[in-house]
C-alpha cells in the first residue's frame, strides 16, 4: 500500500468534511505485520504514522491480514469486499477497543477508509 | 420553471391489529395485477420510489408499498413511549395480511427486501394461497449475527447516523451516487430504536432454516433475486435457502447490493421485468 497522498486526499474529501464534522478518534490499522495509526480530529486526518509501535495509544483497532486489507483497498473491490463489515462477517478483519467510539464515528471512519482506494470509489 | 407531478399517490389507512389501533401510510401507482412491496429494516416505502415511477412496471401492475408501523410516515401505536419496539415473525406476518385486508387487496404478488425478503419465506410457508406469486429480494432463511445492533441505540451514539453507516457498504459502489445517498437518508430519518427492533426479527426471531423445505411453490411460485454485493444476505445465503425449496427460481443480480430497488432502481427494474412478465403470463 502506497500511503503517499492519502492524508491529502482525506482532507480534500468533501464527504469526510461534511459527515466527519465533530469526529475525533484514533484508529490503529493492523495489516498483517504492518501497523498504521490514524489520528482524526474534527473530521480531519491530523496525523498518520506507520509502525511498528510499542503500546500504541488508540481508541480502537482494526486487525486483518495483509491480503484482506489489500482486497479491501482495491480501487474496484470485488463483490462483498467493499466494506469492513463484510470482512467482520467472514472473520477476516476484527474490531477491538472502544466499540462505542467505533459506532459513534463509523460514518467518518468509513469515508476516511474509502480514500485508501486511489480511484476514489465510494464505500 | 418546469415541474413534474409523479403518478404516485399516498394515503393513510386505519385498522385494528393485535388489539391496537394503527395508522398506516401507503403509496401506490399503476393499474393491473397488485404488487405489494415490503421495505427493509429501519427504512420505509421511499425505497420503492423508482418502481412506483417506472411505467414499464406500472403499465401492467398496481404497485403498492406501505410503511410498517413505527416506520416512515406510519405512526407508532398509542403508548409507544412505554415500550421497546421489537419486530417478530408473527407480528410481521400478521401485519402484512391485516394491511391487505384493510385496503381490500386480494391475491397480490408480494415482493419484500431483506427483512421483507425474510418474511416472504414465512408468507410462503403459512399463507401461500393468499398470493399470486412471491418475490424475495435479498431473501434467506437466516443471517448469522456479525455485529451488535445494541450500539445503534446507545445514548452516546447518534443512532440514525450510525444506522446509515452500518448499511452504507451493503450497496454496490458503482450504483448511482444520488440513489445510494437517498437510500442512506432514509436510514438517517428512522425513529430511535426502530432499525434495532427490526434486526431482532432479522438476527434472532426470524430463523426459518429447517422449515423452508415445506414451501410449496405449486401454490405460489417463489422467486429469489439477490444482489451480488450483499454480504448480509449473500448470494451463498440465498442459494442455500433456495436449494431447499423445490421449484424455487433464483437469479443473482450483477452490480447490485442489499437495496436493489433503491440503490439502482433502473438496473433493478431491468432484472425484475422478466419475472413480472412470467407471473402475468401464468395468469
Amino acid at each position: 500500500m502506497d500511503w503517499k497522498g492519502f492524508a491529502e486526499r482525506v482532507n480534500a474529501d468533501r464527504l469526510v468534511a461534511r459527515h466527519g464534522a465533530g469526529s475525533s478518534f484514533d484508529v490503529l490499522l493492523k495489516w498483517g505485520t504492518e501497523e498504521h495509526l490514524l489520528r482524526v480530529r474534527e473530521g480531519r486526518l491530523e496525523d498518520l504514522r506507520h509502525g511498528p509501535f510499542v503500546m500504541p495509544r488508540c481508541d480502537f483497532a482494526l486487525t486483518g491480514s495483509a491480503d484482506a486489507w489489500a482486497r479491501f483497498a482495491r480501487p474496484q473491490p470485488a463483490p462483498r469486499d467493499q466494506d469492513i463489515f463484510a470482512f467482520f462477517r467472514r472473520g477476516e478483519i476484527a474490531l477491538a477497543g472502544d466499540t462505542r467510539k467505533f459506532y459513534a464515528h463509523q460514518l467518518c471512519l468509513k469515508l476516511v477508509l474509502a480514500n485508501l482506494r486511489a480511484a476514489g470509489a465510494a464505500l | 420553471m418546469s415541474a413534474a407531478l409523479e403518478p404516485v399517490t399516498g394515503r393513510y389507512v386505519r385498522f385494528e391489529f393485535e388489539g391496537r389501533a394503527l395508522r398506516v401510510y401507503f403509496e401506490e401507482a399503476g393499474q393491473g395485477i397488485p404488487l405489494l412491496c415490503l421495505h427493509t429494516a429501519g427504512s420505509d416505502t421511499r425505497q420503492f420510489r423508482g418502481l412506483l415511477n417506472d411505467a414499464r412496471v406500472t403499465d401492467r401492475y398496481r404497485v403498492i408499498a406501505f410503511d410498517l408501523p413505527w416506520h416512515g410516515k406510519s405512526s407508532p401505536p398509542e403508548g409507544w413511549q412505554y415500550e421497546e419496539y421489537r419486530l417478530t415473525s408473527a407480528t410481521y406476518t400478521g401485519l402484512v395480511l391485516a394491511f391487505m385486508r384493510a385496503i381490500g387487496l386480494q391475491k397480490p404478488v408480494v415482493m419484500g427486501c431483506s427483512i421483507g425478503g425474510r418474511i416472504c419465506l414465512n408468507l410462503a410457508l403459512a399463507h401461500a394461497h393468499e398470493f399470486r406469486a412471491i418475490i424475495g429480494l435479498q431473501s434467506a432463511a437466516n443471517t448469522p449475527r456479525y455485529y451488535d445492533p445494541a450500539w445503534l441505540t446507545h445514548p452516546e451514539v447518534n443512532g440514525q447516523v450510525a444506522s446509515a453507516a452500518t448499511v452504507m457498504g451493503l450497496m454496490c459502489p458503482e450504483s448511482p451516487e444520488a440513489e445510494r445517498w437517498e437510500t442512506l437518508w432514509h436510514y438517517m430519518q428512522g425513529g430511535p430504536g426502530v432499525f434495532r427492533g427490526d434486526l431482532f426479527f432479522y438476527q434472532v426471531d426470524g430463523d426459518f432454516r429447517g422449515r423452508v423445505k415445506d414451501i410449496d411453490t405449486r401454490v405460489a411460485p417463489y422467486y429469489f433475486l439477490t444482489g451480488e454485493y450483499d454480504y448480509s444476505c449473500s448470494p451463498e445465503d440465498t442459494q442455500e435457502t433456495a436449494a431447499n425449496i423445490r421449484g424455487a427460481k433464483l437469479r443473482i443480480m450483477k452490480k447490485l447490493g442489499h437495496f436493489p430497488m433503491s440503490e439502482n432502481p433502473r438496473a433493478f427494474v431491468g432484472e425484475l421485468l422478466p419475472l413480472l412478465e412470467e407471473i402475468a403470463a401464468a395468469g
